[in-house]
């Protein structure tokens, strides 16, 4: 059983005042999580990532598709039992204490007295805000209020987590936090969603990702794969070579940039490698190094977004079946 | 059963929200105040002296009520969508109609409670005026009671316009039902003074169709010391009951399509 | 896929759920809302307390804005008449005292005094029919406003009209037309006034005032048709005059104007100016058609443009005259009118209507007729009976039964008895079939007492008409003033005999409970 199942999932939003017209939000999304994994989706401001979650918390509806989270269909209320959810920019009643809100939280999932108490007081440990359990929320600093967006997401131990940015507004140290804190809840064999438009995070985290971009899914796989895909260069750093030997090199290695001494060379082709080596060594040159070129996820991201727009719809399926592989 | 208790729990936070507002106090000690300042005015009128007590007393109760029930009553919804709130309840197992109906109740805790402290300054004033309370005093209760009715009605109609439209619009639209509803028996009465079938036609649809606020308005009978009788306690709470249920309905069927952007 | 459908189910359940109790309470609130009517409506009002009743005391209250507070209990005045007529109240009890303490807050809102002396003084159902509680208003607001004429005005109208105290009218009158800006016709005012007590020249006065200072057309027409009403009504008197003049010079009446003319009473006779206009019109156009009779063979050009050219100008000339003349059509409309506000009993316009149509076509009874109507309407009787030669007049020397009758009604309800039954007895002779005459006779000999001949003139008329109404209950009530209580029931229980209309029997019925008591 999948923990999120989304299937052609369109959503239009109309938009102007009188004339109403339709904007697409969600272009035909289809995506799979895993149970136990964390899945990352991606996208730029605008993307469709906090629609996609919206619709699967039924906050909005889908215009048309289907979506399923846990084997049930989102129309489903009952399946809120089993999961979480941190909204973006998350914003709770302010003229309650911490305390006081996560034990409202955990009352409205009928949790008995004696449970909610152990919960919350471990929640609020396991977020670091047992200092201020008893301050108002109108009190508290964004990073705070995010906190507790966690912690009240968290308050049914739930299987699935939903969370839409979940670093946004906080510190480099809180940040680690919540990585750590998400990597944990993977440990214990929770399924984690979340969106994020910071790739670094995406990148050090993340089983497997999904890009969007203005509503479409532009990609999607595990992680591993799609880094490992990237693997298409040799960098080779040479110094202070004489301008013959460069001469000889120039049908191997189309670029070659000069920094002071040094010059970078990049061999498009493994198999040249080898060559190239053997021609720099046969001419004395000082080799400095030989590294094979990784793409990063920001280079995979920037590619995927920036191709042009699928010319045909069987392209853009063959793709995301890819994706779903 | 899990409704029920879900509900519950909404009703008591909103109400815990409610309470915290602090333009309650204010209006509380505005209203305790002046009537408080009745006691004055019924010093200066000769013969009279206990019929403006009664009229000023219950006049307050009734107007800062309904002040408290507009003004807690069109941010009810809307707030909780325009601060994001929501989103975090309805992603917990919380039905929308849940949500409506324990919001209502929440707000109708507050206004029992501020009526209730009104009432007892009401109270107060009166035996400070008289120097002592006989039973017949206790008849501006059932006035009392009337005046909740009208205020549950308010928050209905309002918690109605909460869940359409932004506080201030849902304000202009609630006073303006409660002013047209006031004045109903007037409308139809235009309605049957004009002579054409169509106005009468529509004025009577309106006199079922809106709420009529003037059914509640037994301020001056008591203060002339008659009791409400209780067929029109009855009728009265039946008629706010039904009405009720129809506002909320209508609330649930509108939150129900509505989306949180 | 099963979730799914439950879940949809499941929603669209509760939805039906709600339009249920959307659409079914409100028709369930409609009966409750019926009853809580009902109760309401048995409980009657609430008495009217005005709580505070020093104006003093008020205007210390009202913390230096007793403007405002003066404007807001006129506003309550205004609400507490209009309250008063909707409900068709004619307890006015606290208008005095409202706009005593308005007058007190604020001692020169002006209009408080000027209609609220209106109020108090116009009699129930429309005011409060208390023109001394006007009096001091108004007595009040002069002494504050000492340079305002028109309160004098007011205080005038209110012992003019209400009071029917013409001396004091006119000294008012007098007195507010020496204040600062006063209009002269206070001073007409006071001299009608003073001399007359209210007689068609006052009213002339007035209406002429109201002409030339109207501010609106409709006004302005209404001051010019009254006006035109009075010189009517004064020509009607002349004509009344003479007539009687010319009876009593020539021991008998006159049948024509030409006789009167003859005599010298006047110097031509009325014409009936529409006549002369469609006789002027064909002869004008038999000429024309005439003119080329001998030379039609030369149909030129130039006679063609001739006789057209003539046709047109008496075409035209008959098209100005009628409109300068338009006597015939306007005085058939307001004939018209009148009758139509007699039906609707707006006596006061029917009178109004019925001089006018009178005042266009003197010469043709009908329109005298109409007036007759009003005039009875009114209970103009004296008026009625002034008119008694013209109609003689008019009508070749004798009357015509209907106005015979109408002036016999108009010296029983003068209580001149003995005239009445001359006429009624001449009519009942003239023409047996006419019943009107024999109920009038016989309630006539009712209030003189005469029960047996009350008795035998209703009778009478019953053998011929058993079905006349009028004579079952003047006979009925001829019994029981004469004492014989059991006759009047026992005649009554014998109308159901014969077919009566539904509205009679009810009347019956009603009399028969009134007479067993």
């Amino acid at each position: 059983m999948l923990a999120v199942e989304t299937v052609d999932l369109i959503k239009d939003y109309l938009e102007g005042f009188w004339r109403k017209r339709p904007k697409r939000a969600l272009e035909g999304l289809n995506l799979c999580v895993e149970r136990g994994e964390i899945f990352g989706l991606l996208g730029p401001n605008g993307a469709g990532k906090t629609t996609t979650l919206k619709i699967l918390l039924r906050l909005i509806f889908p215009s048309s598709g289907t979506a399923r989270i846990l084997g049930k269909d989102i129309a489903d209320v009952s399946v809120h039992h089993r999961i979480g959810y941190l909204p973006e920019q998350p914003y709770f009643y302010d003229h309650l204490t911490a305390e006081e809100f996560l034990n409202f939280a955990g009352e409205l999932f009928g949790l008995p007295a004696s449970e909610r108490r152990r919960r919350v007081a471990s929640l609020l440990e396991r977020v670091g805000l047992e200092e201020s359990r008893n301050v108002p929320l109108r009190k508290f600093s964004k990073g705070m209020v995010q906190r507790v967006g966690i912690a009240q997401a968290l308050i049914n131990d739930p299987e699935l987590v939903f969370l839409d940015e979940p670093m946004s507004g906080l510190d480099p140290l809180g940040r680690r936090e919540v990585r750590d804190l998400i990597l944990e809840l993977r440990a214990t064999g929770k399924t984690v969603f979340f969106s994020t438009h910071i790739l670094s995070d995406a990148e050090s985290l993340c089983d497997r990702v999904a890009i969007l971009h203005r509503g479409r899914l532009q990609g999607c796989g595990e992680l591993r794969k799609i880094l490992a895909l990237g693997v298409s260069s040799t960098e080779i750093i040479l110094e202070d070579p004489r301008p013959t030997v460069l001469k000889e090199l120039d049908r191997y290695a189309p670029s070659a940039v000069k920094t002071g001494e040094r010059v970078r060379l990049e061999i498009p082709s493994e198999s040249d490698v080898p060559k190239v080596l053997e021609i720099a060594l046969r001419h004395h040159t000082k080799l400095v190094s030989v590294n094979p070129v990784k793409k990063s996820l920001e280079d995979y991201f920037m590619a995927q977004i920036g191709k042009k727009p699928a010319t045909s719809n069987e392209k853009e399926e063959v793709r995301t079946r890819e994706g779903r592989v | 059963m899990k409704s029920v208790r879900r509900i519950a729990v909404i009703a008591l936070q909103n109400f815990k929200e409610s309470v915290r507002e602090r333009v309650l106090y204010n209006l509380i000690v505005f209203a305790l105040l002046l009537i408080g300042a009745a006691i004055l005015f019924g010093r200066i009128s000769v013969g009279v002296e206990q019929i403006i007590l009664v009229n000023l007393g219950l006049s307050s109760i009734s107007a800062f009520g309904l002040l408290m029930a507009i003004f807690i009553g069109i941010s009810l919804v809307w707030k909780e969508i325009d601060r994001r709130t929501i989103y975090s309840i309805l992603a917990k197992p919380v039905r929308r109609p849940e949500f409506i109906i324990g919001k209502y109740f929440g707000l109708v805790g507050t206004l029992l409670i501020n009526t209730a402290i009104m009432t007892t300054g009401f109270y107060v004033a009166l035996l400070y005026d008289k120097g002592r309370l006989e039973l017949s005093d206790f008849r501006a209760l059932g006035a009392v009671y009337m005046i909740l009715l009208q205020l549950a009605l308010v928050v209905g109609v309002a918690l109605l316009f909460s869940c359409i439209s932004t506080p201030i619009l849902s304000a202009v639209f609630t006073l303006c039902v409660y002013v047209i509803g006031n004045f109903l028996n007037d409308i139809r009465w235009f309605g049957q003074e004009t002579n054409s079938a169509w106005v009468e036609k529509l004025t009577t649809f309106l006199y079922y169709l809106l709420p009529n606020f003037g059914n509640f308005n037994v301020i001056s009978r008591t203060a002339h010391g008659e009791s409400v009788p209780g067929y029109l306690l009855l009728s009265n709470s039946l008629y706010t009951l039904l009405y009720l249920a129809i506002l909320i309905s209508a609330a649930i069927l509108i939150f129900e399509e509505r989306e949180f952007r | 896929m099963s979730n799914k459908s439950n879940a949809s189910v499941e929603g669209r359940l509760a939805r039906r759920i709600c339009w249920v109790i959307v659409i079914g309470g409100f028709l369930s609130l409609f009966p409750i809302q019926q009853g809580i009517d009902r109760t309401e409506d048995a409980m009657g009002n609430v008495a009217d307390a005005l709580y505070l009743t020093s104006g003093q005391v008020l205007s210390r209250l009202s913390l230096g804005h007793e403007g405002l507070l003066a404007d807001i209990y006129w506003t309550r005045v205004v609400q507490y008449v209009g309250l008063k007529r909707l409900s068709h109240s004619t307890n006015f009890d606290q208008l005095g005292p409202l706009l005593r303490l308005t007058t007190e807050l604020d001692p020169h809102l002006l209009i408080a005094y000027r209609f609220g002396s209106i109020f108090l003084a116009e009699k129930p159902p429309g005011g409060a029919g208390q023109p001394e509680e006007a009096l001091r208003l108004l007595r009040r607001g002069i002494v504050a406003n000492p340079d305002y004429w028109r309160l004098w005005e007011d205080l005038g109208f209110i012992y003019y009209w209400d009071l029917k105290d013409y001396a004091n009218a006119a000294r008012v009158f007098q007195a507010g037309s020496e204040r600062p800006g006063a209009l002269v016709w206070m001073r007409v005012m006071a001299a009608t006034v003073a001399a007359q007590g209210g007689e068609t020249q006052t009213s002339r006065a007035l209406w002429s005032e109201i002409y030339r200072h109207a501010d609106n057309e409709q006004v302005r027409q209404s001051a010019i048709e009254h006006l035109a009403a009075i010189e009517t009504q004064d020509q009607i008197e002349k004509l009344n005059q003479l007539l009687a003049r010319y009876q009593k010079r020539e021991g008998r009446a006159a049948r024509s104007f030409h006789e009167l003319v003859e005599a010298g009473y006047l110097a031509d006779v009325p014409r009936d100016q529409t006549l002369g206009l469609a006789l002027f019109g064909l002869l004008g156009v038999k000429a024309v058609a005439d003119l080329t009779r001998g030379v039609s063979s030369k149909r030129s050009r130039y006679t063609v443009v001739l006789k057209s050219a003539l046709y047109l100008a008496i075409g035209s000339l008959v098209v100005v005259g009628a409109r300068v003349l338009g006597l015939d059509w306007a005085a058939e409309l307001y004939m018209w009118s009148s009758q139509g506000d007699v039906d609707r009993g707006q006596y006061g316009r029917a009178y109004t209507n019925a001089v006018q149509a009178v005042g266009l076509r003197p010469g043709a009874l009908q329109y005298w007729r109409t007036l007759a109507v009003a005039k009875l309407a009114q209970r103009q009787f004296e008026s009625l009976l002034d008119d008694h030669l013209t109609f003689q007049f008019l009508d070749g020397g004798t009357l015509d039964e209907q106005d015979a009758y109408r002036f016999a009604l108009c010296y029983f309800y003068l209580g001149e008895y003995d005239k009445a039954l001359s006429i009624t007895k001449h009519l009942i002779q003239q023409n047996r079939r006419y019943a009107a005459p024999y109920v009038l006779q016989g309630m006539t000999y009712s209030a003189q007492k005469k029960y047996a001949d009350a008795e035998l003139t209703f009778l009478d008329i019953l053998q011929r008409y058993p079905t006349n109404q009028a004579a079952v209950e003047g006979l009925a009530q001829t019994y029981y003033l004469a004492g014989k209580r059991d006759l009047a029931i026992q005649l009554l229980d014998e109308t159901a005999k014969y077919s009566f209309p539904p509205g009679a029997r009810k009347r019956f019925e009603a009399l028969k409970a009134l007479y067993g008591r």
